[in-house]
């Protein structure tokens, strides 16, 4: 292959379009053209370029609340639909309704305090949980690529009630077989939401613990954990007395769901009976 | 310790494929629906309509296969069909020749440019051209699978690439040049030119 040739394919070359045997030539061509080696060097520079000012670009970001409203769009579309009218359920279901309505209805009239408008409120703002696609999103600017707008805050000064959970988070990792190793703790801010945030390395993957205020969010059940595969990260969520638990890694799913597993059952120990000799031992961390 | 789900319907199975193969791309798709409407809301509706067709759609989609490129050919059928209703679309000549007769110098690729000179350098190739450029390079789409978006030859799809990706070229090389910068090559220019020095 000539320089000629060369300049000829590049364009498939770059776009890797090129069949194994031209590719070849290709090879073997800039193993003895400094030239053609400069010029792919570049071109591949511009490339590179491009792409990631495009990727980065802001008219090209997706608004977070457009996403977040589409996919609760979808999920309502994609709910079952007409199943339970065919099913010996339905009937059981009327009967529970009854019964639900006429108990309510007892226990509203004998219970004025609870104003109505509250309850609708409530309602309106349990809107389907996004938190997962924030909580990613922090991990993912602040953990990975350390492209936060705001500057994070170390955890202590932050808040006292988070340094005091933090401490549940670290003891069990600390302590597990196998090893996580704590690289830092504070509170960033990512999509408007605020997050403590703690950093581990494990089996060579950097792990992300956020924790956040449910706010209006939707809680999850006691005991669940939810977990999502997105862009190449696990992420696992449970919820413990009206906050969002988070582990976001690139780890493999069983291993992130491990990781969750472990911090749950601390985090709701930590809770329901808190060891102050524990925390007195942690707080030397 | 897990609640574990039983009992699942189809339904809940396909949202959660779907979920986890194809709600990771919507930011991807959302930059396609840019790159073809160039407005945000007329962006975000393409979005909404080529992911609702596409759950809708999902039990048909191949697992194991390219997700991005089976949504995005679900977004170029939508763009298309909005199109017609919008107006009775008629396809004119086709100018790549008469925009091809106006690069016809090599131009040389400059090093040190700018996020915004990109940009701006973008915005000035011709759509066809750009919208190849931003398939190819960006989305990082086969020549096949644009070629099957836009409904074109693939050897189409080549030579808008490699007009297009000149045109860029050209463009960047006038911000290079405007700077002082670039390679030898845009330095001699600009010599030549008796800017330098």
């Amino acid at each position: 292959m000539k320089c000629q040739d060369f300049r000829e394919v590049i364009d498939s070359y770059l776009s890797d379009e090129l069949l194994t045997e031209t590719n070849h030539d290709v090879l073997r061509h800039l193993e003895v053209c400094a030239d053609c080696r400069r010029e792919i060097e570049v071109r591949r520079d511009l490339l590179a370029h491009i792409r990631s000012v495009v990727k980065n670009s802001p008219q090209f970001q997706i608004r977070g609340e457009f996403s977040g409203n589409l996919r609760a769009r979808l999920k309502q579309s994609a709910a079952p639909k007409n199943v339970f009218w065919t099913s010996g359920n339905f009937w059981l279901a009327v009967a529970a309704m009854l019964i639900l309505t006429v108990g309510l209805s007892i226990w509203f009239v004998g219970n004025q305090t609870v104003p109505s408008a509250e309850i609708t409120q409530k309602t309106e703002n349990s809107q389907p949980v996004f938190l997962e696609d924030t909580a990613l999103g922090d991990h993912q600017n602040c953990a990975v690529k350390y492209n936060l707008a705001e500057e994070p805050v170390k955890i202590d000064l932050a808040s006292a009630k988070y340094a005091n959970l933090r401490q549940a988070i670290l003891l069990p990792l600390q302590n597990a077989a196998d090893r996580y190793e704590f690289l830092k703790s504070h509170t960033c801010k990512y999509d408007g939401h605020l997050f403590t945030h703690i950093i581990f390395r494990h089996q060579g993957k950097t792990l992300s613990v956020l924790l956040t205020d449910l706010q209006n969010y939707q809680s999850l059940k006691d005991e669940e954990i939810v977990k999502l595969a997105a862009s190449g990260y696990q992420l696992a969520r449970f919820d413990a007395k009206n906050q969002a638990f988070f582990v976001v890694s690139d780890l493999p799913q069983t291993e992130n769901l491990a990781t969750a597993e472990i911090l749950m059952n601390s985090v709701r120990q930590h809770f329901t009976k808190p060891d102050k000799a524990k925390l007195a031992v942690l707080a030397k961390f | 310790m897990f609640r574990l789900i039983k009992g699942k319907t189809e339904e809940e199975i396909l949202w959660e494929d779907f979920e986890q193969e194809a709600m990771p791309l919507v930011a991807d798709l959302f930059r396609v629906a840019m790159y073809l409407k160039r407005d945000l809301p007329a962006a975000e509706d393409l979005v909404q309509e080529t992911i609702m067709q596409g759950l809708k759609s999902f039990h048909r989609y191949e697992k194991g296969t390219n997700c991005k490129a089976w949504l995005t050919t679900i977004m170029y059928h939508t763009h298309y069909k909005q199109l017609r209703k919008q107006t009775n679309l008629q396809m004119v000549a086709d100018t790549e020749e008469k925009i091809a007769e106006t690069v016809q110098f090599e131009a040389p690729i400059p090093q040190q440019i700018t996020d915004e000179d990109v940009l701006q350098a973008l915005k000035k190739v011709p759509d066809t051209f750009r919208e190849i450029i931003l398939l190819c390079d960006v989305e990082g789409f086969t020549y096949k699978e644009i070629a099957a978006f836009l409904d074109v030859p693939i050897g189409t799809v080549m030579s808008r690439l490699h007009r297009g990706r000149k045109i860029l070229r050209g463009e960047l090389a006038v911000y290079a040049r405007n700077y002082g910068t670039g390679n030898e090559e845009t330095k001699e220019i600009k010599r030549k030119e008796g800017k330098l020095l």
